[in-house]
């Protein structure tokens, strides 16, 4: 594998301090042309000209925007999947895809506001750009959307306008859409180039030893190669080109209890170059891993109903973050009238003992040896990246915002982000959990067994792996913010484990966090795609392992399909 | 890339090539496991399978699309699909057309409505693996359903008590065409150079010219002892254009052509000259004056003619079975529930004595002009045949499947895109007129209706979408109008049906079966559920139709002209 550029060389963008005084012109209400050095990128002089020419043309017009970006993004892919040793499919795919935000009204008022009483689910809409860097035909496309998008924009403004008529005072009083500063920043564009022949090789031999079982039903792993090129302009005059590579794999097997119950296993590898992702011995490891779990799980006993203390193993505390915590302070989340809205009220609160801070950070690449899936220069909004602390030594003090700001919260953090044709809400990037060393332990099971001790409990749980909402890779999985732990041991006060299945964890998120009291130092990071509405973004979260004094589980509603009836049409073995 | 690309295609053509025996390892797999699960699949107490029917099919495919000619995308993949078809009870009762969709159901097996992803390599005992794994998941919803239905049709009279399924002879057969040259690095020029005449048409807002092809071996096997092989190539050329009057009225139009082998499209110069057309309707169409209502005389021709009976009586030739939906409390409705009329009309004139309809896979061309639907088996592996559906005016049968609907028990040997669907159908005329001769006679019906001027359609998108309409005066000029609409035209309309052409006009459209029944609804969309159909049908006269301005809330013209143009 090489990085190669193409396209413009590396050439920094400096704003000029006639951009600035023109920045600042625009907080004003008014509409400029950008005169910057034009971009060598002809997809930018595209996005450029188009974006003047609409704001020339559309200023006339009764109700002009009073904002506009337009965001491209290619897609270089090569991606590999098998199953069972044997191969499903191989390809190399790119395309370009344009998304339009235009807004009328103002800052305060415009329309994208929530029409509370109605559906407001998201919309997927994508518009194919050329991938021949051919301006006149980008421009086309550019123009026909924005025509489209602005007379959506005009129909929802005046739905908006009706329903703060007819409703009652909105409790959340902020403003629809934040000023921020305009952004201006080139990389040069790299692509992927991997050996796919390579690829589909190990594939097959990374899904051959799963072929040798008769009660495994799905082994299959994918490999993708990915560079992520954006090109991001705005009317407040932010020019914006970043590019990215990713490299990801990922596994996953299925075997099922002979009572039914479903018992998947998850690998999953991500890197910002191909030799970030593990050799074979490692991955081969991992599977033969996978296969002992997923034999271990079948003859394990069904969890009871318990209350008492756990650990979470650093992977599984960052998925239970991510899960339960981190889809929970996504700023829209405390102004959207369906919302549950959990942590509103809870801003310069302990939510989480004092030692324990949770930093949203995609400014951080790198993390006990990993690259960080949630890493990225500017969201898609164009607000640079920051790292934030949600919680600091235990206080929650504020929530991952987009331009949508909430009450008391006036401006994004840069969190704005979004599949491509999805429209860009707070989500999350790297999730990192810190803890003071007054609170780590050297061996959080010691502590459990003490734990159990005292509260005179037979045993206490560990919690070794959680199957969450983004431990899936694929684009499509629903908004899944539920926690499914994959394997989870009783720990006996001799300090025996034993591997139970079918434990499903509940309780308040706000009860288990009062209940966190140690952690230990061995930090361990999830990478994987989240889904939510705006679409699936790459995110990654790391914690080192916890110890939580009380923590409630039940057994799990299971699948009602028996196994096969009929015996595997071949002979099993090692 | 691109050469890396070619040549991994070129082997996997090659691959493709090196396989089709009768009995390759793949037929092998699917006939071992059939066996088993016949004899030995069961849940105690429950039903054994009757009849078990696999279907594996490789699919190449490969694309390029391009827009005001720069490229969108060009790219090609390769898949392998099985789909399991169980049915327990008997032929007279069975579990299917039943709709019932488990929430519930495990993931452990990847399988929906009866599909699975397969490997693309050849491997016997993975194969056994993903046979097994498939029809173990679709015996479990086979029997569950059956109960379901039978208790579903305790509380229900039905008007159908037409057998679920029909008995058949056996066939063994296939039908290997040879497999479409996949041509990428071509296809991305042409695709550049012909969306560039778009370049030279500043009227037309949006367009977008595509390539797309591919080579599908499919093969299936019954429990009954049906097999087949079949290499079905296919290449389409897709143009599209839009556009805004005045008005705002929205106007846009197709190109769509098939062929199986890029012999069969049209040359290059053909499609230019053919998109040239294309954008000048549109253009011209933008300043045409609607036309509010008229009633009298239409005479359609061009594509209108195959168009109108492809969208406007064709429907009523089809026997399409029923689902019963056994999901209570959920309100499906799209579903095309109500009785075809022509259950009741065998025997019966449906269309003027000079007119007679056949539908015929078993051609690759007719009047020396390719038609699109060759193919010597179905998809149930019954032998095509030629099927005479009305003789001088008089309903003979309807195209079946081996669904059978009240009055018709057997197959003709008409299933695809998995329902009874037709295949080439050739409309002929035992008085055809000259062109001059019918449109002498369009005129004189004008003027015996004492009409300022007829309309002559040319063509059509939807009954509700007539693209190219004209008046056409007694002293034989015509003038372009535009957004009508049919009213009320149905199969009905078509017995009275005055004069036809001699000449028949040719069009192959893109076919996809009515949806029959709530269970369509979870069906993805894909080529599976669609298949190409040529219509062979003369210029029709029609005495009386009626027609008025479409009108809908149209989006205002775009507020900036087009970047290109607009300088």
């Amino acid at each position: 594998m090489r990085y190669s550029t193409f396209g413009s060389p590396p050439h920094g963008w400096r704003p000029s301090n006639n951009l600035l005084g023109f920045g600042t012109a625009l907080l004003a209400g008014a509409f400029f042309l950008l005169h910057a050095q034009p971009p060598s990128s002809p997809v930018l002089v595209a996005m450029n000209a188009e974006l003047a020419r609409t704001q020339a043309k559309l200023k006339s017009q009764p109700v002009p925007p009073y904002y506009l970006s337009y965001e491209i993004t290619e897609t270089h892919s090569i991606g590999v999947a098998g199953a069972f040793g044997k191969l499903q499919g191989s390809g190399d795919y790119r395309n370009r895809q344009l998304d339009v935000d235009l807004r009328v009204g103002d800052y305060t008022l415009d329309n994208t506001r929530e029409v509370r009483g109605e559906m407001n689910y998201p919309q997927y809409s994508t518009t194919v750009v050329p991938i021949d860097n051919d301006p006149d035909a980008i421009r086309a496309m550019i123009w026909h959307q924005t025509d489209a998008s602005y007379k959506r924009a005009l129909d929802q403004l005046t739905k908006v306008k009706t329903n703060v008529q007819v409703k009652v005072a909105q409790e959340d009083k902020s403003v629809d859409f934040s000023r921020e500063a305009p952004e201006h920043y080139s990389e040069p564009i790299v692509d992927v180039q991997v050996n796919r022949a390579a690829w589909e090789d190990k594939i097959r031999k990374y899904t051959a030893p799963f072929a040798r079982y008769t009660n495994i039903y799905q082994a299959s792993a994918s490999f993708s190669a990915a560079a992520e090129t954006r090109w991001y302009v705005n009317s407040e005059g932010a020019v914006i080109q970043t590019s990215q590579p990713a490299f990801r794999l990922f596994i996953v097997a299925n075997t099922k209890a002979s009572d039914g119950m479903e018992l998947p296993r998850y690998e999953s590898y991500f890197g910002f170059s191909e030799k970030d992702l593990p050799d074979d011995a490692t991955v081969l490891k991992a599977v033969d891993k996978m296969i002992h779990d997923m034999e271990a799980l079948r003859v394990a006993p069904v969890v009871d109903t318990y209350t008492g203390p756990a650990i979470l193993s650093g992977r599984a505390s960052g998925v239970f973050f991510h899960e339960i915590f981190g889809h929970r302070v996504e700023g829209q989340r405390q102004k959207n009238s369906d919302d549950a809205q959990t942590f509103k009220q809870k801003i310069g609160q302990p939510i989480l003992a004092k030692e324990f801070s949770v930093y949203f950070d995609p400014t951080t690449r790198r993390l006990a040896n990993t690259d960080l899936a949630g890493s990225y220069l500017y969201d898609n909004q164009g607000v640079k990246a920051r790292r934030v602390a949600v919680v600091e030594n235990g206080v929650l003090k504020t929530f991952l915002m987009s331009r949508k700001p909430v009450e008391g919260i006036p401006q994004s953090n840069g969190h704005g982000r979004k599949q491509v044709g999805m429209a860009p809400v707070a989500r999350q990037s790297n999730l990192i959990v810190e803890v003071k060393p007054s609170a780590v332990q050297p061996d959080l099971k010691t502590l459990l067994i003490a734990e159990i001790k005292k509260q005179g409990l037979p045993y206490g749980l560990l919690f070794d792996d959680i199957q969450g909402g983004f431990t899936f890779t694929g684009r499509t999985v629903p908004n899944a913010f539920n926690v499914l732990p994959l394997m989870v041991y009783r720990i006996y006060p001799d300090g025996r484990e034993e591997l139970v299945r079918g434990a499903d964890l509940i309780g308040t998120p706000l009860t288990t966090f009062s209940k966190i009291a140690a952690a230990d130092k061995n930090v361990a990071v999830f990478n994987g795609i989240c889904g939510a509405e705006s679409g699936g973004v790459p995110v990654s979260a790391s914690s080192p392992a916890i110890f939580v004094t009380q923590i409630e589980v039940q057994k799990k509603a299971k699948s009602q399909e028996r196994i096969p009836i009929l015996p595997a049409p071949f002979e099993g073995g090692k | 890339m691109r050469i890396a690309r070619l040549s991994l295609l070129l082997t996997a053509a090659a691959c493709m090539a090196s396989l089709h025996a009768q009995d390759d390892i793949v037929m092998k797999a699917m006939r071992d496991e059939m066996a088993r699960s016949m004899k030995q699949l069961t849940i105690e107490n429950l039903e054994k399978p009757y009849f078990i029917a696999y279907r594996v099919v490789d699919s190449e495919n490969a694309g390029a699309g391009a827009s005001f000619g720069a490229l969108n995308r060009s790219n090609s993949s390769r898949s392998r699909r099985l789909h399991v078809e169980v049915r327990v009870g008997d032929y007279k009762l069975d579990n299917s057309h039943f709709f019932f969709f488990n929430m519930n159901q495990g993931t452990t097996t990847q399988i929906y409505n009866g599909t699975m992803m397969l490997t693309v390599e050849d491997d016997y005992k993975e194969l056994r693996r993903q046979l097994w794994l498939g029809t173990d998941s679709v015996y479990k919803k086979a029997v569950e359903d059956i109960s379901k239905k039978r208790a579903t049709l305790q509380n229900r009279t039905r008007t159908d008590e037409s057998d679920d399924f029909s008995k058949e002879e056996p066939v063994t057969t296939s039908h290997e065409l040879p497999a479409a040259k996949i041509d990428l690095p071509k296809w991305e020029s042409e695709a550049r150079a012909l969306s560039a005449l778009f370049r030279k048409m500043p009227a037309i807002h949006t367009s977008a010219v595509s390539f797309n092809a591919s080579n599908s071996y499919s093969r299936y096997l019954t429990s009954e002892g049906t097999s087949y092989a079949r290499r079905e190539p296919s290449i389409a050329f897709n143009a599209s254009a839009a556009t805004q009057a005045a008005d705002g009225t929205m106007l846009d139009d197709f190109l769509w052509f098939h062929g199986r082998s890029v012999a069969e499209l049209p040359s290059q110069d053909e499609l230019a000259s053919r998109i040239q057309e294309l954008g000048k309707n549109l253009t011209d169409l933008r300043d045409a004056p609607p036309l509010a209502s008229y009633s009298g005389p239409v005479l359609a021709e061009g594509d209108a003619a195959p168009q109108m009976f492809r969208l406007m009586f064709l429907h009523d030739l089809i026997g399409a079975k029923q689902t019963i939906n056994g999901m209570q409390g959920m309100n499906i409705n799209n579903t095309n529930q109500a009785e075809n009329p022509f259950l009741d009309r065998v025997g019966a004139r449906v269309l003027p004595e000079f007119l007679s309809v056949v539908d015929n896979p078993l051609i690759a061309e007719y009047q020396g002009r390719h038609v699109a639907a060759q193919s010597k088996m179905d998809e149930d592996g019954m032998l095509s045949r030629e099927v005479r559906l009305i003789d001088r005016g008089i309903l003979k049968t309807l195209l079946m499947s081996r669904d059978p609907v009240r009055g018709f028990d057997h197959t003709t040997g008409s299933r695809h895109a998995g329902q009874a669907a037709p295949s080439n159908v050739i409309v002929t005329s035992s008085a055809g007129l000259s062109a001059a001769d019918l449109r002498a006679k369009f005129i004189d019906l004008i003027k015996q209706r004492n009409r300022p001027f007829g309309v002559v359609v040319r063509r059509l998108r939807t009954a509700n979408n007539v693209v190219l309409a004209y008046k056409v005066f007694p002293d034989g000029h015509e003038e372009l109008v535009r957004g009508l609409q049919f009213v009320g035209m149905n199969p009905a309309a078509f017995k009275d049906i005055v004069a036809a052409s001699k000449e028949p006009n040719f069009l192959t459209v893109q076919y996809r079966p009515a949806q029959n029944g709530p269970g369509m609804m979870m069906s993805f969309e894909s080529e599976d559920n669609a298949t190409p159909v040529s219509l062979v049908v003369p210029s029709l006269l029609f005495e009386d139709a009626t027609m008025r301005m479409l009108r809908v809330a149209s989006p205002n013209p775009p507020v900036a002209g087009h970047p290109f143009f607009d300088k």
